[in-house]
């Protein structure tokens, strides 16, 4: 599949620059075979089961049996298609010359680091890397080497290890009990960042290895101050900008009348949701993403107004840190459908804590922390700090200027976390199923 | 202030003295590690021969485990008050002949003892899984105390070829002692937890475990391949004067019909060794359902009626001839 969708694209590209004339339907027909290849393995069986259920609502349509694809996924399908096709639509629209290395462009869809969970790059800030003389200062190593060791710690020392309690919790939502299901959807929101994050921390760090740089997919997402800029500006960059690029501006983006614009934006979410996986409740999640982001624009003017009666409090830290704080519970609201096996499960997790809310602080107080779960705090603490620091001046450039004793210490504490701390042998990376 | 870009060999200078510094460090984790082991270590079958008693053993008991509720809680020490015996129990949970020799071989080369009672299960010679690729499982290595002769006996296995060489590896560096989430905790197999427990039966469990014990196929070179090991270790046994004993205990009538060629696995491993090996089918005695914390464990009521039934006067039995006074 990956050979074929590397050839299909490789060839498309230099058609589409060698016939002018037929650049539109060489690109429709490409774009149509990558993206057919990913719905026949990923959405086919969803599909057909979806709409068996639909038809057997119909009283008249009796049982039906749509035919299935049981083909096994292959890894990383959505993350390079979604590449191939940005490079066919750049092609086409003059961002990038055609590659007429073959070897090069395989790279591009297959860079290793890369092709299992992303980033999704772009071939106009890739392909160029490719051709040049690389140098290896030891500095550059070394940053590769300090994000790759990061990456590593996120996944192994946090993400699997709040993976522990989530696991347990959405297993059987109906018999945990609510305190554990607290626990759960709060670790889950750090749980899949880390997860994530964590990844494309040790892609980037192993590709500078190798002299290249990949794009930041993170930028503290929940720093964030609104759902629009934690999706616009922090988190999975590469997939938002790809669905910005090639999604949402085709439609017409902003520019069109509002009852479009809000339709186009509930679509770019539904289908950002749906290419995370072929389930209802991606969907779901994309839509409750997507309807966030109407409520910011419904009550933007009406923000901006307050804003202008109190224009002390607009920069004030305290509402920041509010906003933040509410930002984030919105999005790990949303994170349970996308954690949970069903929307029912998702909803017995909600109602089960929405119908003991006032009785938590007690359940809490009564409730047994042990050691594990007291780490797997201390862990988000260290990391919200980190994040914090972060988000002032770049970790890196902070270590880079500091005396050796200080840079080593804090690989040491890298190192020796993983080793000491570390889930070893777990859990594949979350993004890695899609 | 930007700094200078290092050249190559003062790049590597540095790397060497950055290696040297992280060993150093590792060298406190591993001391902070090991006497973490000494506090908590309990259970381990590797820190109880270390720190076995130097007076010789009446019995060492291995298995897998079936042969672990013989040790938990105070039963042990019971049964050694009811038979005036010392016992060492050995057995590991899911551990074959490979582990099981391994251990053995690690006690002979410390202690001594009089007899050897084996604990047999018919699954240990299925799978390279309860015998090669057991003591993989860092689980069994938490609480393993540093030993030289440990690690070169670990070593020789596995130049041999009968452990993973990951084994060793694991055991030297000490990863899964300076790894071990349960650090803190008091060294205990899950299942001690369970002991007082009665199990409500289920086949669809018993099922389970089954399935999770044996492997789909059963494959006859793998089979006559440990069954020639367990015929090994009962030559080196003979070798070294020490009598072997093979026990097999109760387990509940549901489960035993589920498992697959048992009777036949059993006389073939029965078959290789020498006639005067005593063998005591215990399968059947006191296999009430109700002796059972879970699909084939005896619980605590479960051990103390076989004692009574018959595993005491068995011990008596063959710790006998020995205690008797020497000369008229």
């Amino acid at each position: 599949m990956l050979l074929a969708i590397t050839l299909v694209s490789y060839l498309g590209a230099l058609a589409i620059r060698g016939w002018p004339a037929r650049a539109r339907a060489i690109l429709t027909a490409g774009i149509l075979i990558d993206l057919g290849a990913l719905i026949a393995f990923k959405y086919v069986n969803f599909l057909s089961a979806s709409l068996e259920r639909w038809l057997g609502l119909i009283p008249s349509a009796g049982a039906v049996a749509l035919p299935e694809l049981n083909l096994l996924l292959p890894a990383g399908l959505s993350f390079y298609t979604f590449s191939a096709v940005s490079y066919l639509v750049d092609v086409y629209r003059g961002k990038v010359e055609p590659e007429r290395h073959l070897g090069h462009f395989a790279l591009y869809v297959a860079f290793f680091p890369k092709i299992f969970a992303g980033p999704i790059e772009r071939a106009r800030t890739f392909l160029p890397q490719l051709g040049q003389r690389v140098a290896f200062p030891a500095d550059r190593m070394a940053e590769g080497l300090y994000l790759f060791l990061w990456g590593l710690f996120k996944k192994v020392v946090i993400a699997d290890r709040l993976g522990v309690f989530v696991d347990a919790a959405y297993g059987m939502p109906a018999y945990a009990p609510t305190v554990d299901l607290v626990v759960a959807v709060y670790f889950y929101a750090f749980q899949i960042y880390c997860d994530f994050s964590g990844y494309t921390d040790m892609a980037r760090g192993m590709a500078r290895l190798f002299g290249i740089d990949l794009m930041e997919n993170f930028k503290r997402p929940y720093l964030a101050k609104s759902a629009g800029e934690f999706w616009g500006q922090r988190w999975h960059l590469s997939l938002a900008t790809w669905f910005r690029d090639y999604m949402y501006i085709p439609m017409g983006g902003s520019r069109v009348a509002w009852p479009r614009y809000y339709f186009n934006l509930m679509a770019v979410f539904a289908v950002s949701g749906l290419w995370h996986g072929a389930g209802w409740t991606f969907v779901v999640w994309g839509a409750l993403n997507g309807l966030y982001r109407w409520i910011e624009l419904v009550t933007a003017r009406l923000w901006g107004r307050l804003g202008g009666w109190l224009p002390g409090a607009k920069n004030s830290p305290l509402l920041g840190a509010v906003r933040i704080v509410l930002t984030f519970h919105l999005i790990a609201f949303a994170w349970i459908f996308f954690r949970a096996p069903s929307i029912a499960a998702a909803w017995t997790v909600i109602t089960r804590v929405a119908g003991s809310l006032t009785m938590l602080p007690r359940m809490f107080q009564a409730y047994r922390y042990g050691p594990e779960l007291v780490l797997s705090v201390i862990l988000i603490a260290f990391l919200l700090l980190v994040e914090a620091l972060d988000e002032r001046k770049d970790l890196w450039e902070r270590v880079r200027v500091k005396p050796t004793a200080i840079r080593w210490a804090y690989a040491y504490l890298l190192i020796f976390g993983l080793l000491i701390f570390g889930k070893w042998g777990l859990a594949q990376f979350i993004y890695m199923q899609f | 202030m930007m700094r200078e870009p290092m050249r190559g060999r003062t790049a590597i200078q540095r790397g060497a003295v950055f290696v040297a510094v992280g060993l150093l460090l590792y060298g406190g984790v591993f001391a902070a590690s090991e006497s973490l082991v000494y506090r908590h270590a309990l259970r381990n079958r590797f820190y109880a021969v270390k720190n076995a008693r130097p007076e010789p053993y009446d019995y060492v008991i291995l298995g897998a485990s079936h042969a672990l509720p013989l040790d938990f809680a105070d039963t042990n020490s019971k049964v050694e008050q009811a038979t005036g015996a010392r016992i060492i129990n050995l057995a590991m949970p899911g551990a074959g002949i490979v582990p099981n020799r391994l251990v053995l071989e690690y006690f002979l080369a410390k202690r001594r003892t009089r007899a050897v009672v084996y604990v047999l299960d018919s699954f240990i010679v299925t799978s390279r899984q309860w015998n090669e690729e057991r003591l993989t499982d860092v689980k069994l290595m938490h609480r393993a105390p540093f030993d030289p002769a440990l690690a070169r006996l670990m070593v020789s296995y596995a130049l041999r070829g009968l452990i993973n060489p990951l084994v060793p590896l694991n055991y030297i560096t000490g990863l899964p002692k300076v790894n071990n989430a349960d650090r803190f905790k008091p060294d205990m197999h899950e299942m001690e937890g369970k002991y007082d427990r009665v199990y409500r039966p289920s086949e669809r469990e018993a099922r389970k475990r089954v399935e999770y014990l044996y492997p789909k196929q059963l494959s006859e070179d793998v089979i006559a391949g440990y069954i020639g090991m367990f015929a090994e270790l009962s030559s080196f046994l003979r070798a070294r004067s020490v009598p072997l004993i093979v026990v097999k205990l109760p387990v509940p009538a549901y489960y035993a019909a589920l498992l697959p060629r048992e009777d036949e696995l059993t006389r073939r491993l029965m078959s290789v060794l020498d006639g005067d090996v005593p063998f005591y089918d215990l399968t059947r005695v006191g296999n009430d359902e109700r002796f059972f914390f879970d699909t084939d464990h005896l619980n605590r009521d479960g051990v103390r009626n076989l004692l009574d039934a018959r595993l005491v006067a068995i011990l008596r039995e063959h710790l006998a001839p020995a205690t008797a006074p020497d000369g008229p």
